[in-house]
């Protein structure tokens, strides 16, 4: 008897930690599972949905590659804004100085505008499958964003964005619907290169590279960890919640590569828009899904990158820059926010604007930024004076080492294939 | 009537306050906190050929757009 009480008070116990544990971890969750499926953005969903029409389902392995790397990256984020309850764009002028720092800050907000418009033009494209004029989305969308900042709560923003990120799952559905054959998903968890080491191959894989890791991505959930206010000891947590959110994107952009790699293999897709349209004319639900998938996708990248811009000048230029703060404690934080989506907005919707080059030049933009923002962070991340007991230890630097260095050749590639194209054959 | 002189006086005052921001800025972080290894130094020297590189790049597309109009 005595034994079986042992038991159950056990078992008791064990069940209270285990609710506790999630309780916490639900306090905790939000940044890393935000920027993460964030990182799945109109044009993260363009490059999934081309990759899996043109090669079926045979680049999968290659996805789940790139959520560790994406995790690993992101990680150090959380580290460094844990620890130094800095912002990435005021830690750069802090260690770097004034040049490094000033470079940093233009870069990220002309990049940050560019991939703005990309979201609103992946919105806009989206909802006009429905019928929907894109001044209305582009009006509804603004408002919708502004309201979630205005209501003067970090936590209750955290909250509303997860829940967006929820609608990012609809692309399981719409995989089910589409009755892939399981074994042959399977078969592309194997790495293969379909078609040989062609230079078609090569530009996919590093277009899926691209949309992994982005500048505003390590801006964004440095300031997050600062704006939530996490501590050292929340760090695990942290990193628990980066590495659920990097299995999320992962997930979502694997359900998406089937949804085309069943329904458009063989055709070559230039949007997710374009993808949606002709899925309608096979299977509406599909199509449907994947057009709210597509909007959602460029409402949660929106969201984020218009964020990272404004946390960004409000730690250099000292403005007050929490979603804590109300309008009236933090005005420039605000205006600079409303500013970047009215802008971005605006330039969607000017007849004849070249979005197809906005959206190339993007790409370019990012990969003058992305070495720097790796570089710092991995430099940061080593320095003792700042990061005292929670530095990189020699794993994660030869880790972090070989991936950024992977990743700033990659991209450099995928950047000048985009300037030069025909250059990789 | 506000004649010529003030209003070049108003707008130079206008951007004298906000440069100021800015030379703040810049006078705070005017020396980099870090450490300046050996590791940081090579570091930065490749971060700034990288984008020299980079920009050359981009002036040639420049050029090859320019030429081809």
């Amino acid at each position: 008897m005595a034994d079986k009480m042992g038991f159950g008070a056990k078992f008791f116990y064990k069940y209270r930690r285990f609710i506790k544990a999630i309780q916490l971890y639900l306090l905790i969750a939000g940044p890393g599972i935000i920027v993460m499926v964030a990182d799945n953005d109109a044009g993260g969903i363009t490059t999934y949905a081309a990759t899996g029409a043109k090669f079926g389902y045979g680049l999968i392995w290659f996805l789940v590659l790139l959520g560790p790397i994406a995790y690993i990256v992101q990680e150090m984020t959380v580290r460094l804004g844990a620890v130094t309850k800095r912002g990435h764009a005021e830690a750069i002028f802090d260690a770097f100085g004034s040049f490094w720092g000033w470079f940093s800050l233009l870069d990220l907000t002309l990049a940050n505008w560019l991939t703005l418009i990309t979201e609103f033009i992946g919105m806009t494209a989206a909802m006009a499958i429905f019928g929907i004029p894109p001044y209305i989305t582009i009006i509804i969308v603004s408002i919708v964003m502004f309201a979630m900042v205005l209501q003067g709560r970090y936590w209750t923003w955290e909250k509303i964005a997860m829940l967006f990120c929820l609608l990012n799952f609809i692309y399981i559905p719409a995989a089910f619907l589409v009755h892939p054959s399981v074994s042959k998903v399977l078969g592309g968890m194997i790495p293969n290169l379909p078609g040989g080491l062609t230079g078609e191959l090569l530009f996919f894989l590093m277009a899926n590279i691209g949309t992994t890791i982005a500048p505003w991505m390590v801006f964004f959930q440095q300031s997050a960890v600062v704006d939530k206010e996490m501590r050292e000891k929340d760090i695990t947590w942290a990193r628990i919640d980066t590495a659920v959110g990097s299995f999320f994107t992962v997930l979502v952009a694997i359900f998406c590569i089937i949804v085309t790699g069943t329904l458009l293999r063989g055709i070559n897709i230039e949007s997710a828009a374009q993808a949606a349209q002709m899925l309608m004319g096979i299977n509406p639900y599909v199509g449907t899904f994947l057009a709210i998938g597509l909007f959602n996708a460029g409402f949660l990248g929106a969201i984020c990158i218009s964020l990272a811009s404004s946390w960004a000048f409000g730690e250099v230029f000292g403005w007050a820059h929490s979603l804590n703060n109300k309008i009236r404690e933090a005005p420039w934080f605000y205006i600079s926010y409303l500013l970047a989506l009215l802008t971005a907005g605006a330039v969607v919707l000017i007849p004849g604007a070249p979005l197809v080059l906005i959206t190339l030049f993007v790409q370019v933009i990012a990969v003058t930024l992305l070495p720097a923002t790796l570089v710092f962070l991995i430099l940061l991340l080593n320095n003792e004076e700042v990061m005292g007991k929670y530095k990189n230890t020699l794993a994660q630097n030869i880790l972090s080492c070989a991936i950024v260095g992977a990743l700033i050749i990659l991209s450099t590639l995928y950047s000048i294939s985009i300037l030069f194209p025909g250059l990789f054959g | 009537m506000v004649s010529m002189k003030e209003l070049v006086a108003k707008a130079k005052m206008f951007f004298t306050k906000r440069f100021s921001v800015i030379s703040e800025i810049n006078r705070k972080y005017a020396r980099p906190r870090i450490k300046m290894t050996r590791m940081v130094r090579w570091s930065l020297l490749l971060l700034r050929l990288y984008l020299i590189i980079l920009l050359l790049i981009l002036a040639y597309k420049f050029i090859l757009i320019v030429q081809s109009r």
